[in-house]
């Protein structure tokens, strides 16, 4: 019986066995516990909620809101955290050498923790997902108006999971260019605020033209917002497009592959 | 093989990353905040009323709205109040009519500063500096004090601040001790407003967070157009610009735009902003201007602001046959719209008692 199990671990592909060690990694680090502590607080909160009552349909719904935008939120803190230690630790530890000494070459192992990351935080956001949107539908119906649409939330999930790719990427090549505390810092910041930056620095621009070259550099910096659906659901808008959906999934995916190919070529110039 | 497929997909990102920028101004112009909720001024009072909404502190659903959050208390000096902004209390006490206004000042001037952005005009947001709001806070209890009414009318009416007064803290020392390190002020007291121009940077903050922020980017030009001086007058049109351009359909922007060129004595290109903004309300009032979710009672008032505004300017510019087509063109898509129709009224009343003498001057001359 072992044997074949270990005839079958021989066969699979060393970059889906990297890959598998990075999200079993990234679930044993105590930061989940931690998140599931912050959401447990907010499903408290929910439960007096429910007991005491909600004064009107606007709490109701500002409650939901705030539970699918924490569920992202720490999600997204999870994959950034795990993103960022991944190949420091790596390298600090010098585990990466009898990774390398494997018939993996560093592509495949770049790709492999970024992967890991992003499955790891995709494994977190799930029932974080399902707790801060189950416990206010079923406990305060007045969360939900006749216009919240099913399909949007199920884009919106899609999406999410496509933006912590896009962290996932981002954040793995920050690592490898500054220290893993900057880095998560500064992804942190481009996750959550980076399309402001187009805003700020087109508004000080002389012209429009200025302002147009502004807006166009800082736009190749990720705006997650684009990603982001849980104010529209729980404002009762309307499901996307499927064209809409589709250029926000290839917006993703253009980034987290650009991140990806330059995290290999940093990677591929870095000594070890 | 590998390596060389690597390299093509490699190729591939790199190609499609040069021009996700324009992918990224498109998906950023997309509107899809179509039931906009959150945004709805309603439902902002409710969930600032909220206990639980107080219990979970300033966290709000986004930015903007946080930074919004946070210029109430920093109007008031610092001293943070209950939440306190009655909507509709306020569209019941608010100013009279042509309140405020010079005699000399002609119809447009007077509607200009009766409607100024209704959606703004709070005791947080006033547009006009000059307004006393110590009377929308503590009016109530400042006559009370005046007038030695009983107190427990006075407290009905007081609006209490967070750290409680001596009378109602139980705390003893701790609680004489916070009054004494933090901000407070007696809440019978009249409430000390700073200057809302010291608000402009949390507006700059707060549509930088959130671009599709109308309401800042409307109080952050009013009150930039409050300042009078040709710099600030052409801050405040590139701010509205600005917001323009992130919300193209959102009818009160080219509206705030209309007021400030206005002030920059641009009659015209304000003509051009108040037609465009009472286009975009008629296309987005629902008929008869009923009210929901989406359609509040400041929606109608500045849609009719709109309306009423390119009427009369129009009368102003044109002439008032001219102004009479437009405003009956305005009547004929929507009904009932708020001003619309005293405005018309006055016009014909005008161009009749402008035909009247001409009609007598004509039979006068004939022989």
């Amino acid at each position: 019986m072992s044997n074949a199990m270990n005839q079958a671990e021989r066969a699979e592909s060393p970059l889906l066995i990297l890959l598998r060690g990075s999200m079993i990694e990234a679930m044993r680090r105590r930061g989940f516990v931690v998140l599931l502590i912050f959401m447990a607080l907010y499903l408290g909160g929910i439960a007096v909620a429910a007991v005491v009552g909600v004064e009107n349909p606007a709490t109701a719904t500002f409650l939901l809101n705030l539970g699918l935008e924490m569920a992202f939120l720490l999600a997204l803190l999870a994959t950034i955290l795990t993103a960022a230690r991944q190949i420091p630790d790596d390298m600090e530890l010098r585990t990466v050498h009898p990774l390398l000494a494997k018939p993996l070459v560093r592509g495949q192992y770049v790709t492999g923790r970024i992967l890991g990351a992003w499955l790891g935080g995709t494994l977190a956001f799930i029932p974080l997902f399902l707790l801060g949107w189950a416990p206010p539908v079923f406990l305060l119906p007045s969360a939900m108006a006749e216009s919240n649409s099913s399909a949007l939330l199920m884009q919106s999930f899609v999406l999410q999971i496509t933006a912590l790719g896009v962290a996932a990427a981002v954040t793995t090549m920050l690592s490898l260019i500054m220290p893993r505390g900057m880095a998560v810092i500064v992804a942190l910041a481009l996750m959550l605020q980076g399309h402001s930056l187009t805003g700020i620095v087109a508004s000080r621009t002389p012209s429009e033209t200025a302002a147009t070259v502004a807006r166009w550099t800082t736009n190749y910096l990720p705006n997650l917002d684009l990603l982001r659906l849980t104010t529209a659901y729980t404002d009762g808008a309307p499901a996307l497009s499927a064209m809409s959906v589709l250029a926000r999934l290839g917006y993703g995916a253009i980034f987290a592959a650009a991140a990806t190919m330059l995290a290999i070529a940093l990677f591929r110039r870095r000594p070890l | 093989m590998s390596r060389q497929l690597s390299q093509a997909a490699g190729w591939v990102a790199a190609a499609a990353f040069v021009f996700v920028p324009a992918l990224g101004m498109r998906l950023a112009n997309e509107e899809i905040h179509v039931g906009a909720r959150s945004q709805d001024p309603l439902a902002q009072e409710q969930r600032n009323q909220s206990a639980m909404a107080v219990i979970l502190g300033d966290f709000r659903t986004n930015l903007g709205d946080m930074l919004f959050v946070k210029t109430e208390t920093y109007l008031d000096s610092g001293i943070r109040y209950e939440p306190h902004i009655d909507l509709a209390s306020l569209e019941t006490s608010g100013e009279e009519p042509g309140q405020g206004s010079d005699s000399s000042t002609n119809s447009l001037e007077r509607f200009e500063s009766r409607v100024a952005p209704a959606n703004i005009h709070t005791a947080e947001t006033c547009t006009d500096p000059s307004h006393n709001h110590e009377h929308d806070h503590a009016a109530d209890h400042e006559t009370s004090v005046t007038t030695a009414h009983n107190s427990e009318d006075e407290d009905k009416h007081l609006v209490e601040t967070i750290i409680p007064r001596p009378e109602k803290d139980f705390r003893g020392f701790v609680g004489r001790l916070q009054r004494e390190v933090k901000p407070w002020r007696d809440p019978r007291e009249p409430h000390q407003h700073t200057a809302g121009t010291e608000l402009l940077p949390w507006y700059r903050l707060a549509t930088l967070g959130d671009p599709h922020n109308v309401r800042s980017y409307m109080i952050g030009a009013w009150w930039l157009k409050t300042m009078r001086t040709p710099e600030q007058l052409a801050e405040a049109e590139k701010f509205v610009r600005e917001g323009i351009k992130n919300n193209p359909t959102a009818f009160q922007m080219p509206l705030m735009l209309g007021y400030v060129l206005r002030a920059r004595k641009d009659d015209a290109a304000a003509l051009g902003a108040f037609k465009e903004a009472a286009e975009l309300a008629l296309k987005a009032r629902p008929p008869g201007g009923e009210e929901s979710a989406r359609w509040t009672t400041y929606n109608e008032e500045d849609a009719g602001a709109a309306c009423t505004l390119a009427v009369l300017l129009t009368r102003e510019l044109v002439g008032p046959q001219e102004a009479l087509d437009l405003g009956t063109r305005y009547h004929n898509a929507q009904q009932n719209l708020p001003g619309l129709e005293i405005s018309l009224r006055r016009l014909r009343e005008t161009i009749a008692s402008q035909d009247a003498p001409t009609t007598s001057t004509a039979i006068e001359n004939q022989p």
